[in-house]
């Protein structure tokens, strides 16, 4: 008699059903990180548009380019630098890149006449006078666009960019000039921000000779970049990728496979019986093995094509969600992400359900004549339990291939997979000190919670862990996107001036003063290179620090003011005094814990090949959060006031004065002008699309953590039935039956709510606390939203499931 | 006073894949208040069916029963949990204990379901109360999966008494139990029926236990073959 609403599923479908899911996760995240891959692997040369680069953030010397020619190299030349332009009067900063004629030598470029036009191909650049650019800003192609001092007619849409790359700032729409056109817009002037790039390409040989060569004539902060060097920020970024989605993938996965274990124990039982009948009949224990292992390799080749079909369609959501990370198009990848998902749904399917036929293996034929339960030991359970672990390491292995982050992903998995059956175990146990007034609804509730039978903790634990995921992810994210900025003061400045030629500074200052515009100080900076301390070269210092490392290995602003600024507070030492002429510098307190330094240590630095020196006169606290212009080290005047320099000031512009902007910057063409609200938001739109990449990975979880409620469902059906019946005989009605069931899926979902958001709260509080220093933020929205997703969905598949079970005839306690 | 139940040309029928199969056919029965009686017969003579269809657990076909005074045919799966609700007491073969949970628990269970506005602390003094009566004062918070067959049935026993029913309806109560405990299972449901005056019928093929009832209806191929008045 069928006696539920939905008829009861087969366990082998439930149990290709689950494989499906584990197919698609790994088939997913496989052709989304290959895809990657190859792009870095197969098409370095693309992505250098050239076989070689030379990176600087200071104009190359000639001579580099003249040795190139030498060893018969072809060349071209770039340069790259942040600057502002207007549309529709709102000033939108964008990346400029100015390309010699000879640009791109490897690969191609793509234009397109309008934003949905025909995409043609180009070998070449823009041609003087002509401005290609981003199909982000397609709408003003063929508009006039002024860029500093020049006026120019967009010509092109640009849809492909060999070079473009990616980086998470990638923040800004590229326009495209020639390089001979660079001059004439007054942009680069001494100390602009700006990357110079000499590309290069030919013979291997030639390139080798060449690269030995040069090594003299490079300067610090000037680096090589080549075939197998190349993208190193792309290299990091798949690499953060693969790691960033491994352990998520591994936590979707144990769901998917608690699935297949326990669709697998339930097929068993439902086969018991069978291999009784069997077992009298005399069929061998090696004949029977055959068989189950065909049924599952039936079950698996079932679940190959919709496992595959799940995961070709799930890496579009991916690519739409992360792709921008990589800003080109991802090539199409090979096969072997389809093999590899198909391995580990092998290895997973055997592993998680072979136990369980060998247990089922041994059901007595006694069996057939009266119900005698499998024949359970210690043994047994161990053996499942090391084939289960065995299988899970070797799936990790097949993801991961490296041991060391394979077994730290195991140890990972294994605690969490086993502390949170174990804390709900201890929760229910404790609940159940507390019995309620009446035993069939409370009592009663938690003793069919801690039924084996029910598989209630597996369940739950399934729907806790992706719960707590999704929870978790949104709550750092919302941190990330409001609580941060909530934070911040009303009136924070909302666009910095930068690149003001020194000799503008004063001039700018009174167009600020005489439009009564709130801003902040002018503020001189000069790129510069620490190179040694107390004469020790920095290269010979160990920094433990990531963040001082990377200071040293870098070119950096530093500035001079007579006063101290404002929010800043010495903490050591004294401030310069008035036009002190002694050769000293201020170094923030932070900056100068992690680089070591103390009051008297000596620092040199070099600002385009000259250098000078001075002692750390004071040590400064400052206020980052102010969003003023802030240094971590400011040196006398004396020092610094004859360096090439750029000034850059902070200021308040609200909507209704923004028509100032045009004027400032067509007075001030260099000026870029950069709108920190439109930053904000971009790092808001990543931040959005990389935690929805995240999330949509978890449907995975929740279709999983479905199919282990439906298999526990199916498994405790006959013990369900059976309880319903009990009750109607004991003249419980409809309303006492109906509650006595639904009370469990609700309790199950109460449960798993406030367990996820209990700890998403708890993890997020302290993921803000230690990395971005917020404050705890107790969020009633959270609990609502897990409390009510959680009770909802569980409450309603399994009332769906369990529906005409409440009208099961209790003859069926006469009749069992 | 009128009797417990009353049965008038009952007949089921159920479907088979051979066609509609009569299980039980033309049964008229009346029980009296405080009345034992015994329902025997070979396996597949009807007598569980018959059990079921006067205790209001399957519907009826054809015919009439009057339960505690109330018409079953016309009446839903609901409408008659709730005749039985309070009033009828249930013996099963294989116990139907609720595990995990304690005799205690389990004895407490029918009474809070017939909701008789007693509180928590009473329902759980009466439940020990009939756990002493039963023998089981000991192993009144032990979980029932851990006592033996003999004890699980007397929880059961304790269970079906709680309540104080008019009515108890005994299933092959012996039928899992070896036939020492078997005995004093089946002395200590007379001895309570003895006590309370609850009118009982028990369903067995064991024909021993019919000793102490009062009647013995006899079954065969769905049918009452022979009524025997032991007292």
């Amino acid at each position: 008699m069928n006696s539920t609403f939905i008829p009861r599923i087969h366990a082998w479908w439930l149990m290709c059903l689950a494989t499906v899911i584990t197919i698609a996760i790994v088939a997913a995240s496989q052709l989304f990180t290959q895809r990657i891959s190859i792009l870095l692997d197969h098409q370095a040369s693309e992505l250098l548009a050239a076989d070689m680069l030379i990176q600087s953030s200071e104009p190359l010397s000639r001579d580099l380019e003249i040795l190139a020619r030498d060893y018969a190299l072809e060349t071209a030349t770039t340069v790259t630098l942040r600057t502002a332009i207007f549309i529709n009067d709102e000033p939108q900063l964008v990346e400029l890149k100015a390309v010699s004629d000879a640009y791109p030598l490897r690969g191609t470029l793509e234009k397109k006449p309008t934003l949905l036009g025909q995409a043609e191909k180009s070998k070449q650049g823009p041609q003087t006078g002509e401005l290609w650019l981003d199909s982000k800003i397609a709408d003003q192609v063929n508009q006039r666009i002024e860029l500093g001092m020049q006026n120019f007619t967009a010509n092109w849409v640009i849809s492909y960019e060999p070079d473009r790359g990616g980086s998470l700032f990638n923040l800004a729409p590229r326009i495209m000039i020639n390089l001979q056109d660079l001059d004439a817009t007054g942009l680069l002037v001494p100390g602009s921000r700006a990357k110079y790039n000499l590309l290069v390409a030919g013979e291997s040989d030639n390139l080798q000779r060449y690269l030995t060569d040069i090594d003299s004539l490079l300067q610090n902060g000037q680096s090589v970049q080549t075939l197998e060097n190349a993208r190193p920020e792309m290299r990091n970024a798949l690499d953060r990728t693969r790691k960033f989605f491994s352990l998520s993938i591994v936590l979707t996965l144990v769901i998917a496979m608690i699935a297949i274990a326990i669709t697998a124990r339930y097929a068993a039982s439902q086969e018991a019986t069978r291999v009784a009948v069997m077992r009298t009949f005399g069929i061998s224990t090696r004949r029977l093995l055959g068989y189950f292992l065909r049924q599952i390799f039936k079950v698996w080749l079932w679940a190959i094509p919709f496992g595959m079909l799940g995961g070709y369609l799930a890496q579009f959501p991916l690519q739409w969600a992360l792709g921008f990370w990589f800003g080109t198009r991802l090539p199409e990848t090979n096969t072997m992400p389809y093999w590899m998902a198909a391995s580990v749904g092998f290895v997973s399917l055997i592993g998680f359900s072979l136990p369980h036929i060998l247990n089922v293996l041994d059901t007595p034929p006694m069996q057939v004549l009266r119900d005698i339960g499998q024949r359970t030991t210690r043994l047994k359970s161990a053996l499942v339990v090391v084939i289960s672990l065995i299988t899970l390491f070797i799936v990790l292995m097949l993801i991961v291939q490296q041991l060391v982050l394979a077994a730290m992903l195991f140890i990972v998995v294994i605690i969490i997979a086993g502390l949170i059956p174990l804390l709900l175990r201890v929760i229910i146990h404790f609940l159940q000190r507390f019995n309620g007034r009446h035993f069939w609804l409370s009592g009663y509730l938690f003793t069919r919670l801690l039924s084996r039978q029910r598989n209630a903790l597996f369940v739950m634990s399934g729907f806790s862990l992706t719960l707590f995921a999704i929870l978790l992810i949104s709550q750092v994210k919302d941190q990330l996107l409001y609580d941060w900025e909530r934070q911040l003061p009303q009136d924070k400045p909302n666009y910095f001036l930068v690149n003001i030629p020194l000799d503008e500074v004063t001039d700018l200052e009174q167009f600020i003063a005489q439009n009564k515009i709130p801003s902040s100080n002018a503020y001189a900076m000069v790129r510069t290179r620490l190179m040694s301390i107390n004469g020790v070269d920095v290269k010979q210092i160990n920094f433990k620090n990531e963040r001082a490392r990377h200071l040293i290995d870098h070119t950096f602003n530093i500035s001079y003011s007579e006063q101290l600024p404002p929010d800043n507070a010495i903490v050591e030492g004294e401030w310069f005094s008035g036009m002190s002429l002694v050769e000293g510098f201020s170094v923030e307190l932070g900056m100068a814990q992690k680089l070591g330094l103390k009051l008297g240590d000596t620092l040199q630095f070099s600002i385009a090949g000259s250098e000078f020196s001075g002692e750390v006169s004071n040590l400064r606290s400052v206020v980052w959060e102010n969003f003023q212009p802030n240094f971590y080290i400011l040196a006398s005047r004396s020092q610094l006031q004859d360096k090439p320099q750029t000034w850059m000031m902070s200021t308040y512009i609200d909507d209704s004065r923004k028509k100032l902007l045009k004027p400032l910057l067509q007075q001030f063409p260099t000026v870029t002008l950069l709108d920190i609200s439109e930053i904000m938001s971009r790092i808001k739109g990543i931040i959005q699309r990389a935690s929805l990449a995240l999330e949509f990975f978890f449907l995975f979880a929740i279709v999983s953590g479905v199919i282990v409620l439906l298999s526990a469902l199916n498994t405790a059906n006959h013990e369900r039935e059976m309880e319903v019946a009990l009750l109607q005989a004991l003249g419980a009605n409809r309303r006492q039956k109906i509650r006595s069931q639904i009370f469990e899926f609700l309790f199950m979902g109460l449960l798993v709510g406030c367990f996820a958001a209990f700890f998403a709260n708890i993890t997020g509080w302290v993921v803000g606390f230690w990395f971005f220093d917020l404050n705890f933020n107790f969020s009633l929205t959270l609990w609502l939203y897990s409390i009510l997703s959680a009770t909802g969905l569980i409450t309603f598949i399994g009332g769906l499931f369990i529906f005409r079970a409440f009208s099961i005839s209790p003859m069926r306690l006469l009749r069992s | 006073m009128d009797d417990c139940i009353v049965v008038t040309n009952l007949t089921k029928t159920v479907k088979a894949p051979e066609g509609p199969l009569t299980i039980v056919q033309d049964i008229q029965l009346n029980v009296k208040p405080g009345e034992a009686m015994v329902i025997t017969g070979e396996s597949g003579s009807g007598k569980t069916t018959l059990l079921g269809l006067m205790a209001g657990l399957d519907s009826i076909d054809q015919g009439e029963v009057h339960l505690l005074g109330e018409t079953l045919s016309d009446k839903s799966e609901e409408q008659r949990a709730t005749i039985r609700n309070g009033r009828v007491g249930f013996v099963f073969q294989s116990f139907h204990l609720v595990t995990g949970a304690t005799a205690l628990e389990n004895v407490m269970l029918p009474l809070e379901l017939s909701s008789n506005g007693q509180n928590r602390q009473q329902i759980k003094q009466l439940a020990e109360q009939v756990l002493q009566q039963v023998g089981l004062q000991d192993r009144i918070n032990t979980l029932v999966e851990k006592l033996s067959g003999g004890e699980q049935q007397r929880v059961a026993i304790a269970r079906a008494y709680a309540i104080k029913p008019s009515l108890l309806f005994a299933d092959e109560p012996t039928g899992n139990l070896d036939s020492k405990t078997g005995e004093q299972i089946s002395s200590l449901l007379f001895d309570l029926r003895d006590q309370a005056g609850t009118s009982l019928i028990l369903v067995t093929h064991e024909e021993r236990l019919a000793e102490r009832a009062d009647r013995q209806v006899k079954m065969h191929q769905g049918k009452i073959i022979e009524r025997i008045e032991l007292s």
